[in-house]
This record gives C-alpha cells, structure tokens and sequence, in this order.
C-alpha cells in the first residue's frame, strides 16, 4: 500500500522541531491550545501553556479529541425562574468570543484515526439536522494532524482504511528526522502558517520525496489484522443470532467504558440541573452509553433492550450496520480505545474476527 | 418570559417556544388532558401538525419529554396533550397550576398517512395511552367523515378506570357511521358490563374487510406483535398497517441515538412506519 499524499494541498513547508515551543508560544497569544500531554503512564489531551508540555511522540490517548467538539458534559441552555422564567441558549451569539479569525481553539497532534472520526461526526451529525452544538466547536476549532510512524497496541487503523486519513485537519504534521514536514491542508492552516510564517521554511523536492518513502514505509510495517473490514457490515447480518453475543454478554460488565474512549461515539443523555436556591439551573447535554441499563428504557418500565447481550451486540449493531446504512461508513476507525478501556478484556480485533468467522 | 435566543444556526431544532396551559382536564387518577397555548399568538395561529406527530415538552428543572399531540389537527387556538404520570416530569406536570408555562418543540416526525386514507375504510387498533396518538387521527376522520370509508375503532385498558375520553367514547359508540369496541384486561370492581380480555379478543367481536382498508396501530410494546399476526390472517397488506413506535428520546431530531430501531429514527423517520417498513429493521416489533 503505497502512502498517497493528500489531495486538496495547499503547500508543503518544514518546521524545525525545536521551532516548536516558539509555535505553540505564538498560537497560545490568541487560541487555546490542546495538545497531548503525559498523563502518568498513559497520554491525555489537555491544555497547553508551553511547548515543552507538547509530547507529539505520543502512542494514543485515554480519549480521543472528540471532548473538544463534543464536551462530556455541557450546557445546552440555563434558565432562571425568577422572577419570572428566563431562558438563555448557550449558543447565543453573545456567548461567543471570537479570539481569532472565529476560532476560539486548536488542537495540536491529532492522529489520523481521530482525524478520521472527527469527519465521521461531521456527516453522521448531520444528516437530518445538524446538531447546532456540535457544529459550533467545530467551527470554532482548527486541527493539526500528525502522521503517526509507530503503530499504537491493540489498534487496527490500516485495516480500517484510516491509516493515512487527514480529513478534518487544517495542518498535518510528519516526523522527518529534526523537523516536521507540514502539508498546508487548508485556508485555515495557510492563516495559521502567515500568523507565525517567520517558523517556517518550503520544503524542498527531496523532502517530499523522503516523506512519500517514509509514509509508504510506515503502511508497511502496521499491523493489518482484519481482512476486508468494509464487509463486516454484510457478515454482521448473519452473525446477529450468533452464539458470540451471549458469549460476550457473559464476559462484558456492562460498564460502558468503551463508549466513553470512543472517538466515533457520539450518543448523548439530557437531563436538568437545578441550583441550590431552585430557581435557577441549566439543561446539560452529556455523553451517553448504550451499554448502560437505561439507554433503552421508557416510562413505563419497558426496556428495549434489557440484557447485556442485546447491549454489546446494540454497539457493534450501530457501528458496524446502522451508520453504513445511514451515510455509508462503518463508525469504526480503529483506534483500539475499547479493547485498552475494557475491564473485562474484550478485544475489538477479535470480536471482529469472530463476526467475520459468523460468529458462532 | 423571552423566548430562546438562538442565532447562530439558522435552523436551531433546539429552540423552545413557550405555550400555556390554559385547562387541566382529568382523565383517569393519574392521567389528565392539558390544553396548551403558545403564548405568541402568530405562532398559534401558525401552528399545525400531522395527526400522530409528537412534541418535546419542557418544564425546566424536571427535564423534557416527547408527547403525541392528541387534538384534533383542525381545533384552532389550543392544542392538547394528554400524559400519563409515571416519571418526575410528568409528576411535576400534574402538580402545575393552571397558567403555567411549559416549553416546546416540534412537532417532529412523520404522523398518520392521512392522504393515503381518503376514501378508504379505516380501522384503528388502541392499547391504554395508546389511544394518545390515535386520537388526533380519529377526530380528523369524524370531522370530515365523507371523505372516508368505514371507522372502526377498537380499544383495550387494563381496567374500566383507565379508559382514556370516556365521553367521547361514549359518543362514538352511538354514531351510527362508526364501529367501536372496547375491552378491559380485568375489572376487579364488576363496574365493566363489556368485553374481557387483551385488545386481540376483539378480532372475535368485529368483521374487518381487507379490502380497501388501512389500520392504524398504537399501544404498549408487547401489543405489536400479536395485533399484526390478527392484521395478517385477515389478509390486511404490510404496505396498508401502520403503527406509532415509542421509544427513549432525548433529542427528538436524530442526533442523541436513544430511539434508534435499525437504521431509522423514531424520532424523525417515525414514530408512524408502516408494518413494511418497521418489519425491515429489526427489533422494530
């Protein structure tokens, strides 16, 4: 599999990696910066005040940038009901401070799994309406892909197809020995390469060429699991009466953990929350999880799908058979969260297999 | 009081329109009829609706939830609900005064094939609350009863209590130009001189002519499946049965994924499917 470079390219340029913290120090003056940062032994995306935080020799996070455009929690409105009731939509223009050229943030370092899933969540969010939430942060947001060289443990991306994704980003960023090569994918990106221009030089021919060999390289050597995963969709269809599902319930606590690590997971619960003076309070939108008891459950007491069996088989169901249904793509990009997330060591790769195998 | 502020998307699914509740009309001891107005008054004489589409109601601090509309489509000036205490909104809803506000949206999905049943006869099989969504459908059929073939309507409760409209039934049980049967599940206070038994006894008690006939189906879940095998012997085509699924919402505009049945939404491909089509995703019925 030979790497393709991106198509809508608007320049290719060098960064010096020791360029770096002076980059982050400029964007820092009128973003917010997110970036992956240690998190004891693991990584995590949070906040950067200094470039030397940045640790772009990440592997993969605890969850994925997704928190950025969806929060885990966040406020849809807040009212008041005194004296007489108020309601104020957060997404009211008022609320919005544009720091620079209508973005607010950037997110340094994203691989090309999450990048994936940040453009899944653009279509599937909005096929019917779009979520007006979602929709603002994104807008709002500017992404730096970064090329990922090492496969991370437990990840499948190359048979997902998402292995050299950079939909969504404005940047992306490759290692090449001292410097990062950065293809300008964007309007956004050429804006954010002229605000801090003095950091960057053109790459030259060479350069590209070494990128090209390096990223073909690189699809070489990453681990390919799962054969023809655009046809699990199909084999999903036989297997829904399998053993496998009853197999897995048993196995599964019903935590819901590889729905909150999922970069492609977007479900979400509302509910309201009243200050102690009861007057006032706000609507919260937050994350979801179909693995959780209640998802399925309405007033009256009747749950649609009340075991976990129907549970773990409703994830899969709705990543590896609705989504394709509804905008023909599988809600899956591989980056292995859940089988790292999961208690009880359920392994995606094999689950997938074993849907492959028709799971019995 | 405003109204939301939303302007930033052009089209927010999310914003609230404020309506009162002008009367509280009891239905049973823990169910009442409410009449809502919206308390701008171009917005209720813009209002309208496709019988079988729903509502979220709001009362900010308890949460929002989806309701079927259960007016007539043709009254003007109000519209109304008709809730079932069971949870802490619908709870606090009980306990509001008259006038309060409570906040709306929609309405959302896709109702009743009202177009589709012109001319045609039309039997409509309700469960309990069921009746909720049917309601809008059959007072549009009464209203404009010329532009329909036979009504038949056939109702189930777990009790005589529970029977939801009780004068309307009353009415529609002496027109001549309507069928209605009813049955209770149990009636445990002999007050109930009518049938006994799940809402499938009354294939017994009533002819239903495949021909030219369409059926519009609502109650609890487990109704489903036994009402369509009646629907089925009698010959009645999958394209010509429709029914209203309830399931979780959140959102009521596909994007919280709690009422998904396979690929559809309830939310907005429903809650109305036909048997055709909710018999092709699966855990429809």
């Amino acid at each position: 599999m030979d790497y393709v470079p991106p198509k809508k390219k608007v320049a290719a340029l060098i960064l010096k990696k020791k360029d770096i913290p002076k980059l982050v120090r400029q964007l820092t003056q009128v973003l917010t910066v997110y970036g992956p940062v240690a998190n004891q032994s693991q990584f995590k995306f949070d906040t950067i005040t200094d470039g030397s935080q940045l640790r772009l020799d990440y592997d993969t996070t605890i969850l994925p940038p997704k928190k950025f455009f969806i929060p885990p929690t966040e406020d849809m409105v807040t009212f008041s009901q005194s004296p007489t009731l108020t309601i104020h939509d957060t997404l009211a223009q008022s609320d919005i401070e544009s720091l620079w050229n209508g973005k607010r943030f950037l997110v340094f370092g994203v691989h090309s799994c999450d990048l994936a899933a940040i453009k899944f969540h653009d279509l599937i969010l909005t096929q019917i309406y779009p979520d007006p939430y979602r929709t603002r942060r994104r807008e709002e947001g500017i992404i730096i892909g970064l090329n990922c060289l090492l496969p991370c443990e437990d990840s499948f991306c190359k048979s997902a197809g998402t292995l050299h994704t950079t939909d969504s980003a404005d940047l992306m960023l490759t290692e090449l020995d001292n410097t990062y090569y950065v293809d300008v994918l964007t309007e956004t990106g050429r804006k954010v390469v002229e605000f801090c221009k003095i950091l960057f030089s053109p790459a030259s021919t060479e350069q590209t060429k070494l990128v090209k060999k390096t990223l073909t390289q690189r699809n070489q050597t990453f681990p390919d699991p799962l054969d023809s995963f655009e046809e699990i969709p199909s084999q999903f269809d036989a297997s829904y009466e399998a053993e496998m599902w009853n197999r897995l319930g048993r196995r599964c606590f019903g935590c819901g953990a590889c729905t909150m690590v999922c970069p492609t997971c977007f479900c979400f619960d509302v509910s309201d929350r009243v200050e102690l003076n009861l007057k006032e309070g706000a609507r919260v939108r937050k994350w979801d999880s179909c693995q959780l008891v209640d998802f399925a459950l309405v007033a009256g007491g009747h749950n649609f799908r009340p075991t976990i069996p129907s549970r773990v088989r409703f994830r899969i169901y709705h990543k590896f058979w609705i989504e394709p249904e509804q905008i023909n793509q599988i809600g899956c990009v591989g980056c292995g969260r859940c089988t790292r997330a999961c208690p009880a060591d359920i392994d995606m790769i094999e689950l997938l297999s074993d849907i492959q195998k028709g799971g019995n | 009081m405003t109204q939301s502020t939303a302007t930033r998307t052009e089209k927010n699914a999310y914003q609230y329109n404020m309506a009162r509740i002008v009367r509280v009309t009891p239905q049973t001891p823990d169910t009442n009829l409410y009449t809502v107005e919206y308390v701008n008054k171009d917005q209720q004489k813009q209002f309208n609706f496709i019988p079988g589409q729903f509502m979220l109601l709001s009362l900010f601090g308890h949460g929002e939830a989806p309701f079927g509309i259960c007016s007539s489509p043709n009254q003007t000036g109000s519209f109304d609900f008709c809730i079932r205490s069971v949870g802490s909104l619908t709870n606090a809803l009980q306990n509001l005064a008259q006038d309060s506000i409570v906040g709306l949206r929609g309405p959302f999905g896709h109702g009743w094939p009202m177009e589709k049943l012109k001319g045609k006869n039309v039997v409509i099989i309700g469960g309990g609350i069921g009746l909720v969504p049917l309601r809008p459908a059959i007072l549009d059929i009464l209203e404009n009863r010329d532009d329909y073939g036979t009504l038949q309507i056939m109702y189930g409760a777990r009790c005589p209590e529970e029977l939801l409209f009780k004068d309307e039934l009353y009415i529609w049980d002496n027109r001549r130009d309507v069928e209605y049967v009813a049955t209770v599940d149990r009636d445990d206070e002999h007050c109930w001189a009518g049938n006994i038994g799940v809402v499938t006894i009354l294939f017994d008690r009533i002819t239903i002519s495949p021909k030219d006939t369409y059926a519009l189906v609502c109650g609890p879940p487990i109704m489903y499946k036994f009402v369509m095998r009646e629907l089925e012997k009698i010959g009645l085509p999958d394209d010509r049965v429709y029914l209203s699924l309830e399931r979780r919402m959140k959102c009521g505009v596909g994007h919280c994924s709690h009422c998904l049945v396979g690929s559809k939404f309830v939310c907005q491909d429903g809650p109305v499917f036909s048997y055709k089509e909710a018999k092709t995703q699966r855990g429809a019925v």
